[in-house]
């Protein structure tokens, strides 16, 4: 293990934290009007102006533009010149001393701020007009700055561009737009945050940073209107840690953020935090798994923007991050863009956010001392105060959510050992336990076939070797991991830790439809049995690590139900006996999903329902899967038709069954009429009781029909008649003959047994004598 | 053309076991020759040789630097790891020296000397260093008490039991009841013969744990060791009993049939 410990732990960057106020970030999704004319004015108010309705307008996230295919957005490429708005809410101008705005132009654009021209840039003098041509060619994405005055309003706030051609033949636009507020001296503004963390019932920590040292005070109450109760440092810091504690379980609280002087983050809807249930409560649980998200790019935002669709105003209880939270090497810089500003951040004031160490955190973290700009931005449970055993480090760690329990491992630099510590402190956390549903996460993938191989990187074989027995011992139901830029997906799992070309579908799924897709409407769900011999086996590994990137890899393995190499995230959901995943791209696209059920009422060996009238004696197999036994069929009448007959045991019977005669039947089964078999069937009759079904010279007596398989056994045919296809049998199927007598049969006026026009096998004992 | 552009791009894609790694080592060379001047692009391809076990490459690019009077803690440091890796500690603890010149408090470079004494099987500069690692940090792992546990353990020193035990007991100061610091510990009073400390130690652990089955078969261990039979006996049939509380679910489980079957060949050989 020194060499783990050693990589990750030298890489000395500096923290560097930002101190700004991105009023209108970079990337920020803008209304555009791209309609070869200047936007039509509506009863008076131009585009310029803050009362103008931009609702119809198309939107898109920046780099707006065409031509050079560098643009988040592309806009229609017939316009000369593209209108570009965004509103955004200032609480307290007074914050502000001024604006800096950073341009990226192609070929000229002047900018409006609430309604007011503030700067033009490569453009002529005098009235723009949609035909009016930039002053010259820029270059590619030309950058430009200005530093403003504070014209600010209070609540919100517009800025209005407009970018023009250098003529009508220039064959791009490009568009995008930052605007950070310069702080006043002395005020306090928040460049991070704020972020949830380390929640359980009663209990959550705040974090946010400040541009300046100021004290951290927390109010919160019941609604947004009712802040009653706080919770102050008065420490000058930047890096502020509240802890409430002394909270009613699952209940959502607002929140605001101040100094003894001013409101830093002003109460709203959507600030809040909500405590986690009370442990072993049946609650239903959102989370979202993000990983290796740390591209800080269109990407990531892509994938976030599928989530917050899909979600909508739902609340999601936890975001799950899987690490390489930050490229290249975790720095703090890098976590800023990645994580805290301009992506995650609507989710994060909200949403408690747990993750694991990615290698790429680990660049610049040292698990051993717990620092680094990974140790100091999250606060993870140490002493078991989320549920758990106290793990001692942040490195690794677990958590209670009502009925689930979560464990959290270092993958990259903690000894990966069956006697390091965090193997150690893994059996007593899991032997510990009494939850419902256990989920597991790190960042390297037991099984991969993505960018990274499980077959042969050490950190990957180590973690599926080591722990994957310990787990699933204990009954892990699901295991998240990034690493792999891509999305592999394993049917139901137990039992296999070695190579990949040891893969056995057959021994190493869980139960009937273990080795299938876990979708209720294609081949049904996973199942696992809860108690019984076979308690806790099964459990589904996904590597998600496409929430950034994508990297190219054979995705082969043969434990995959579904992999492919396309950006996305995951929707993990538990209710009750029931859990499921979907794997969500940025389309909106849901690729996979499974679910998984364990019901709590399972026993093994009991009696219940498979719906299949075709079966009886059903119970619950080891797995919990309701299996059925073939129904046998009596015949226990020697008439033609009515109850208890032939051709009513033939009528009734399922496919496979097999038709058994009573000692009541002892006269010869006449047949007025032929009787035609359209299931796999087995007619057995004992030889000693010389049983003979009759066609009495009138009738065929059995017609087998393609697709079928019929064994008849000890029984004799006598007098079957057809004038052209018979005399006893008409044979489309396939018919096995095992001490079968064949008497009197007549097709026409010849003697003739059957008509045979696919496959007749007779067979003696376990052999065949003889195939026609 | 472009399809078999495509399929070599792939090829090499697919022959990458160490994913984006690789492709980061190719973005920085490609960066070295544009700039073949720039030493810091040395550096940050020696640190990636170091992950991608590419050792001598890794070599290469750190003494380019200091050939070039690029001289900094990270190079130091990545020729140190360079070297511990390759098994020769001398000549990584002479680098790792150089940047703790250059950086006295770098816990990292602590660390990484540490290991070089283990390989070189100098234990007590080995606990030496560790020790120093442990009195900077203010958020020690459990890991860095047990490693400087063990080291003093092997140190051939007359203090060192003590030593070891002493790491150990300032560990759970700090990280109070971490039951792998408390089992760790246990292991070394019965080691010292400490049994008395041992027994309170087994007995704390029981008072707070919610699940008690291990610590009682864990404390019986340590009565057989004393020659209490009686009392090994009685922990391993409270262990029993309580075993047979849990639900039924968790009885089911393959852990928990292993742990009870551990208990009945304790109690086997009583």
């Amino acid at each position: 293990m020194i060499k783990s410990n050693i990589i990750l732990s030298y890489f000395a960057f500096l923290s560097v934290h930002a101190s700004f106020a991105q009023l209108v970030p970079n990337n920020s999704v803008w209304h555009y009007y791209d309609l070869a004319q200047a936007p039509p004015d509506q009863s008076g108010v131009t585009w310029k102006q803050n009362t103008y309705d931009h609702s119809a307008w198309s939107s898109g996230p920046a780099q707006l533009g065409y031509g050079d295919g560098d643009e988040a957005t592309v806009i229609g490429d017939t316009t000369l010149t593209g209108y570009f708005r965004q509103a955004f809410i200032v609480n307290d101008p007074g914050d502000y001393s001024g604006l800096d705005l950073q341009l990226t132009y192609d070929d000229g654009a002047v900018v409006y701020l609430n309604g007011e021209e503030v700067w033009r840039v490569n453009m002529p003098p005098g009235v723009i007009e949609y035909s009016t041509f930039a002053s010259s060619t820029s270059p590619e994405n030309a950058q430009a700055s200005i530093s403003l005055g504070n014209t600010l309003l209070n609540g919100t706030n517009l800025v209005a561009v407009e970018m023009h051609q250098r003529s009508a033949s220039s064959s791009d636009i490009s568009f995008a737009l930052s605007i950070t507020g310069v702080p006043a001296g002395g005020v306090a503004l928040a460049t991070r945050g704020p972020y949830l963390q380390s929640a359980n019932d009663s209990s959550v920590i705040v974090r946010w940073r400040t541009n300046i040292p100021t004290q951290s005070i927390l109010d919160y109450g019941l609604s947004t209107t009712s802040l009653t109760n706080s919770v102050s440092d008065t420490v000058l810091k930047t890096e502020h840690i509240i802890n409430v504690s002394s909270l009613t379980p699952a209940t959502q609280y607002f929140y605001q953020v101040r100094n003894t002087t001013d409101t830093i983050i002003f109460p709203a809807t959507d600030i809040y935090f909500k405590t986690y249930p009370v442990p072993g409560n049946n609650t239903p649980l959102t989370a979202w798994i993000l990983g290796d998200c740390g591209t800080a790019n269109n990407n990531a935002r892509s994938v976030r923007d599928a989530f917050y669709n899909y979600i909508g105003s739902q609340h999601t209880d936890m975001i799950l991050f899987l690490g390489d939270n930050a490229y290249n090497d975790g720095t703090d810089a890098e976590y800023q863009t990645a994580i805290f500003q301009n992506m995650y951040e609507q989710k994060l004031k909200n949403t408690i956010s747990w993750s694991c160490l990615g290698n790429h955190d680990g660049h610049s973290a040292n698990s051993n001392t717990q620092t680094g700009p990974y140790y100091d931005i999250f606060s993870f449970p140490t002493a078991g105060q989320c549920g758990g055993e106290p793990s001692g480090t942040e490195a690794y760690y677990s958590f209670d959510f009502g009925n689930i329990h979560f464990i959290v491992l270092d993958s990259y630099e903690t000894d990966r050992s069956v006697t390091g510590p965090m193997h150690m402190w893994c059996e007593d956390d899991l032997e510990g336990i009494n939850a419902d549903w256990i989920v597991a996460l790190w960042h390297h993938p037991a099984y991969s076939k993505g960018s990274h191989n499980s077959d042969t990187e050490t950190e990957l074989k180590q973690m599926r070797e080591n722990f994957l027995p310990l787990f699933e011992s204990h009954g892990v139901d699901l295991v998240l991991s990034g690493h792999s830029h891509s999305y592999e997906r394993t049917y139901l799992l137990n039992g296999h830790y070695g190579l990949s070309s040891t893969f056995n579908i057959n021994t190493h799924t869980v139960g009937i439809s273990g080795s299938g897709s876990g979708q209720v409407a294609n081949d049904g769900p996973y199942l696992k049995a809860p108690v019984g011999p076979e308690a806790g086996d099964g459990a589904v590994y996904i590597t998600t690590g496409s929430a950034g990137k994508t990297t190219a890899g054979p995705i082969d393995h043969p434990a995959m139900y579904y992999d492919a190499v396309v950006l996305g995230s995951c929707v993990l959901k538990i209710n009750m006996d029931t859990l499921s995943v979907l794997f969500l791209r940025p389309s909106g696209a849901i690729d996979d999903s499974f679910v998984l059920v364990k019901d709590p009422d399972c026993v093994p060996g009991n009696a219940c329902n498979d719906n299949d009238p075709c079966t009886i004696n059903d119970v619950l197999d080891n797995n919990c899967y309701c299996q059925g036994t073939p129904d046998l069929r009596l015949v226990t009448s020697s008439a033609d038709t009515g109850a208890g007959t032939l051709r009513e045991a033939i009528n009734d019977a399922c496919d496979g069954d097999t038709i058994l005669f009573t000692a009541t039947v002892q006269d010869t089964i006449g047949l007025n009429s032929e009787i035609s078999i359209n299931k796999d069937l087995t007619i057995i009759a004992d030889t000693s009781a010389d049983i003979i079904v009759s066609g009495q010279l009138v009738t065929r007596i059995f017609h087998l029909l393609p697709g079928n398989e019929l064994v008849l056994s000890g029984l004799t045919l006598h007098e079957g008649y057809h004038p052209s296809a018979g005399g006893a049998f008409l044979n489309e199927g396939i018919l096995i003959l095992d001490h079968t007598e064949f008497i009197g049969n007549m097709q026409g006026p010849n003697p003739k047994a059957w008509t045979n026009q696919n496959e007749i096998r007779i067979r003696q004992g376990n052999n065949y004598i003889r195939l026609e | 053309m472009i399809m078999l552009a495509l399929h070599l791009l792939f090829g090499v894609v697919f022959l990458f076991p160490h994913g984006d790694l690789d492709l980061r080592i190719a973005e920085i060379s490609q960066q070295i020759k544009t700039h073949p001047d720039s030493l810091p692009l040395y550096m940050i391809r020696g640190e990636l040789y170091i992950q991608h076990e590419e050792y001598p490459k890794a070599k290469a690019d750190f003494q380019t630097c200091l050939k070039n009077n690029y001289r900094n803690s990270r190079v130091l440091m990545g020729l140190g790891i360079t070297y511990l890796f390759e098994n020769l500690p001398d000549s990584s603890l002479y680098y790792v020296n150089e940047a703790l010149l250059l950086e006295p408090d770098n816990t990292s470079a602590l660390e990484l000397k540490a290991k070089a004494y283990l390989q070189a099987s100098r234990y007590c500069e080995a606990a030496d260093a560790f020790q120093k690692i442990l009195d900077k940090a203010d958020h020690p792992a459990p890991l860095l008490f047990i490693e400087t546990s063990a080291a003093y353990m092997q140190c051939d020193d007359a203090e060192n039991l003590h030593s070891s035990i002493s790491v150990l007991q300032t560990g759970l100061e700090k990280l109070p009841d971490n039951r792998v610091l408390q089992n760790q510990l246990i292991m070394q009073y019965r080691h010292a013969f400490m049994f008395d400390k041992a027994l309170t130690l087994h007995a704390s652990i029981i008072q707070k744990a919610e699940f008690k089955i291990r610590p009682y078969m864990e404390r019986a261990v340590t009565y057989m060791e004393m020659g209490q039979y009686g009392n090994a006996k009685k922990d391993l049939q409270t262990a029993l009993v309580e075993w047979e509380t849990l639900p039924p679910r968790k009885k089911d489980l393959e852990a928990m049939k292993g742990l009870k079957e551990m208990i009945i060949y304790h109690l086997s050989t009583l």
